[in-house]
């Protein structure tokens, strides 16, 4: 008893550690901590602070706070800024779930999930990186292929440099549409209580009551109304007030 | 003469029978209404009858403060009569002056004051009153038609005395408080209506209202009313949610009829009818679950699960779908239990319109302990207003397995990673700093421009190693023309103009090449320099061809009559072969330190 030994001091040291981390998070999720956290975390975001983090505790508090839109649309800015945010991502599926929609989209085959699951965990940094190392492959596979002795037979080099460069393809292509997308997203959330899908601009029957926090893409804008598609590629038009995107348009004169 | 005179008759006879005519105008001014609405329009009518046909401009419209003077319009009438075989006209021609009133209040409009011909006409002072409201249904229901200044001509499609009317109709005369009530606003023309724009919406006390349905276009359908054919046009449809109880007056509508093309001068506006419901009061015995919902409902409830692992949550869906006050009623709280922990109510509605559609409500419960617990079903209640009485519905308690939390249990989402079973938490982060994209970063160009750059040296090098394997001699004459391009290229042009320079240019130069090359001295005398040179073991016939250049190229200089045009060529000559040699020879200090510069090229050794 005297002397503890190594893995009950661990444990100790472990427990503590957790109960640390638990009392921390816990004080930062009671529920009138998140009115206090959305007012001290909004100014940081509305100065123009991008952090995947600081805009995926904003749709937290949101969301518990009442909020679904808008807890969709920070979610959403976070994927933007990094596509890999886990927490995001599931809060998304989370929220989804739990407000069933009308237009859903489609089931999508196992393979291509695991494409896309793929796809967005190469976040645009991510994809930055590896098209650097991969450039410097294809690099030194092309100095090897240029100075690679002439009387020898060239196919491993040739090799090499096929595969390197089909790789930087890949992932250059993937960093320059991942690239296009963080600068002009065309996703946005329905913010208001409804909004209805018209079958052209002002006029016309609804066709569809969307509710607060859906997703949908916008295609075109004219003046107050935006045509949008939906997850199911239904298509028709609503009113721009009634939606925020997940990157803002810039306005005139802004850089 | 005769003739003069005969004019001169016929002129006084039209004199005097003109004089005789105007002494004939009669003039008369009315108005409309001597009491009109703040939202009407009040006619200022001027008449002027006469024997003779009368050509004149209007007269200038009465000044009035508080009325503002719109427009005139004009119309003219003949009548002809025969009496006892005497035929006798009459002429009238009347100008109506349209004014709008911008106040209430007593008003006189000045009477006319104008000339036909030297004589003048004046017309008495009008009063007027304009009221606020109006006591009775506006006049426009019933009002006497507006003047219609193309008489028979006037549209077709209908009878010279048009009318439009915005008319409030209740889906209910009865309803019951809280109940939904639809009132239709309808607008019934039988003139060419073009447009109709709602101004305001006057409300009144005991209700709550939303849109219902609003039309973008007047869509008419034929319709008799009060024994004629009308048009009429859905305008707006408003949902009521009554507050107090008996007579409720629904809101009022004001708007303005556009009429189209030319008959826009008509252009009014118009206020609905006035319209009543009685609202009866919700009986007594109200369930304890009411939250005063009022209407047809169907509910149902459902969970997302019954066997969950401790930690886990499940959701429990309530679907209220239906025709009521969906706006007006909350969700009721779920019954409490011991052994779960169960959120506040998350509301979420798809309604087709107003009062019609679904509810959903989600509680997000979470299991306290592990074992199998039963939670008590959802209770709601409501008022059905078609039966006249209270209702309730009453979930069916549920048992659900709650299963201990096991290590696997946590990398359970793992396999499920789409589907979350709770929201996650806030991140702990002491910062947030700013996201950098490092595709746009400076850095990360400069580094595959660093990649482009090494690219094209490397190129440049395997280019000039792999034409060397190629053809030896032609890259050695490549490379000495490249020499003699950066060296010697003023002594060629001078060897090309047979110019006194070309020797002095070409020691120069030659000097420089050696100087770069071998590292010697550009200011030893030339037997120091073939010394130096023959102790880097660079073979004797180099030497020697280099020291034969060199005494030429003296010669020329210094020596009175050793420059010879003549022989300019052969030494361009022989300065390229020299260069050429020297060139194909590599340094015994550079072979020793690096064998593979031997296949280099000279200017890669010298770069």
């Amino acid at each position: 008893m005297r002397h503890l030994s190594a893995k009950q001091i661990f444990l100790f040291l472990f427990v503590l550690l957790t109960m640390s981390v638990y009392a921390e998070t816990a004080s930062l999720n009671s529920k009138p901590e998140y009115k206090k956290n959305l007012e001290k975390l909004l100014p940081l975001a509305e100065s123009g602070t991008k952090n995947a983090d600081l805009f995926y505790n904003l749709g937290v508090c949101y969301y518990h706070t009442g909020h679904t839109g808008k807890a969709v649309l920070w979610f959403l800015r976070a994927q933007n800024l990094n596509s890999a945010h886990r927490q995001a991502k599931e809060n998304l599926v989370f929220i989804e779930a739990l407000h069933p929609r009308d237009v859903a989209a489609p089931q999508r085959p196992y393979l291509t999930q695991v494409l896309i699951n793929f796809y967005d965990f190469f976040s645009l940094n991510r994809l930055a990186i590896i098209v650097l190392l991969l450039g410097l492959l294809a690099v030194l596979s092309l100095h090897w292929l240029l100075h690679y002795p002439q009387e020898k037979e060239r196919g491993l080099p040739v090799l090499a440099l096929s595969i390197v460069l089909s790789m930087l393809l890949l992932f250059g292509a993937a960093l320059i549409l991942k690239n296009h997308r963080y600068l002009h997203n065309s996703k946005a959330v329905v913010m208001q209580e409804s909004a209805s899908i018209l079958a052209s601009p002002g006029k016309g029957k609804a066709l569809l009551i969307l509710p607060e926090g859906s997703v949908v893409n916008i295609k075109l804008s004219q003046q107050e109304y935006a045509q949008v598609i939906l997850a199911d590629g239904f298509s028709g038009w609503i009113k721009a007030d009634q939606l925020e995107r997940v990157v803002p348009l810039k306005k005139a004169g802004e850089k | 003469m005769v003739v003069k005179r005969t004019i001169l008759c016929l002129i006084l006879t039209v004199l005097l029978f003109g004089a005789m005519q105007a002494q004939n105008v009669r003039v008369s001014s009315s108005v409309s209404k001597s009491v009109i609405p703040l939202s009407d329009q009040l006619q200022l009518s001027l008449d002027i009858k006469s024997d003779s046909q009368l050509r004149i401009a209007a007269p200038s419209a009465p000044g009035v403060s508080g009325l503002i003077y719109r427009n005139v319009v004009n119309s003219s009438s003949s009548q002809t009569s025969i009496i006892n075989g005497r035929v006798s006209n009459s002429y009238s021609l009347t100008f109506i002056y349209n004014y709008t009133p911008q106040k209430t209040g007593k008003f006189t409009i000045p009477g006319f004051k104008f000339s036909i011909g030297k004589t003048v006409y004046s017309t008495r002072p009008i009063s007027i009153e304009v009221v606020d409201a109006p006591a009775s249904p506006p006049s426009q229901y019933n009002m006497t038609p507006y003047y219609d200044p193309y008489g028979a001509d006037y549209y077709s499609r209908t009878r010279n005395n048009g009318e439009s009317l915005l008319l409030c109709q209740p889906e209910s005369q009865t309803v019951y408080s809280g109940e939904p009530a639809v009132v239709s606003y309808y607008l019934y023309t039988n003139q060419m209506v073009e447009s109709f724009s709602s101004n305001s919406e006057k409300d009144y006390e005991g209700y709550g209202k939303s849109v219902f349905e609003q039309p973008n276009s007047l869509n008419y359908e034929n319709v008799t009313f009060k024994g004629e054919r009308f048009q009429r046009a859905l305008i707006k449809r408003t949902a009521i949610y009554p507050q107090v109880t008996g007579r409720l007056q629904a809101p009022t509508l004001t708007g303005m009829v556009q009429f189209s093309g030319v008959y826009s001068f008509m252009n009014r506006n118009i206020v609905s009818s006035p319209a009543w419901m009685d609202v009866k009061p919700l009986p007594a015995g109200k369930p304890a679950a009411f939250t005063g919902a009022v209407g047809n409902f169907t509910v149902s409830q459902s969970f997302s699960q019954t066997k969950v692992t401790l930690g886990e949550a499940l959701i429990c869906t309530i679907k209220i779908s239906g025709k009521g006050n969906f706006s007006q009623f909350t969700a009721p709280a779920y019954p409490a239990s011991s052994k779960f922990q169960i959120s506040e109510p998350t509301v979420q509605d798809k309604l087709s319109n107003a009062i019609e559609g679904t509810r959903f409500i989600y509680f997000t419960i979470l299991p306290q302990e592990t074992g199998e617990h039963q939670i008590p079903g959802y209770q709601f209640s409501w008022f059905d207003s078609s039966s006249g009485s209270y209702r309730s519905f009453q979930g069916a308690p549920r048992t659900l397995t709650v299963k201990p939390a096991n290590v696997l249990s946590y990398f359970s989402g793992l396999l499920q990673g789409d589907k979350p079973k709770t929201l996650n938490p806030l991140i702990t982060a002491a910062s947030y700093p700013a996201f950098r994209n490092f595709s746009a970063s400076l850095w990360f160009w400069l580094i595959v421009a660093a990649y482009i750059v090494s690219l094209l040296v490397s190129g440049f090098i395997a280019y000039e190693k792999r034409s060397f394997q190629l053809d030896p001699v032609k890259h050695q004459q490549k490379t000495a023309s490249r020499i003699l391009n950066r060296y010697l290229r003023k002594a060629t042009d001078a060897a090309q103009e047979m110019s006194p320079e070309f020797h002095p240019l070409a020691e120069s130069g030659l000097l420089d090449y050696l100087a770069k090359k071998y590292g010697v001295s550009k200011s030893l005398s030339t037997s120091e320099l073939l010394a130096v040179l023959a102790e880097m073991h660079i073979p004797t016939n180099l030497i020697n061809q280099l020291e034969e250049f060199l005494t030429i190229c003296q010669k020329a200089r210094y020596m009175p009559g050793g420059m010879d045009a003549s022989t300019l060529a052969d030494d361009l000559v022989k300065l390229k072969l020299l260069v050429q040699a020297l060139s194909r020879y590599k340094p015994a200090i550079v072979s020793a330190t690096q064998t593979e510069a031997e296949h280099l090229p000279e200017e890669e050794t010298e770069q």
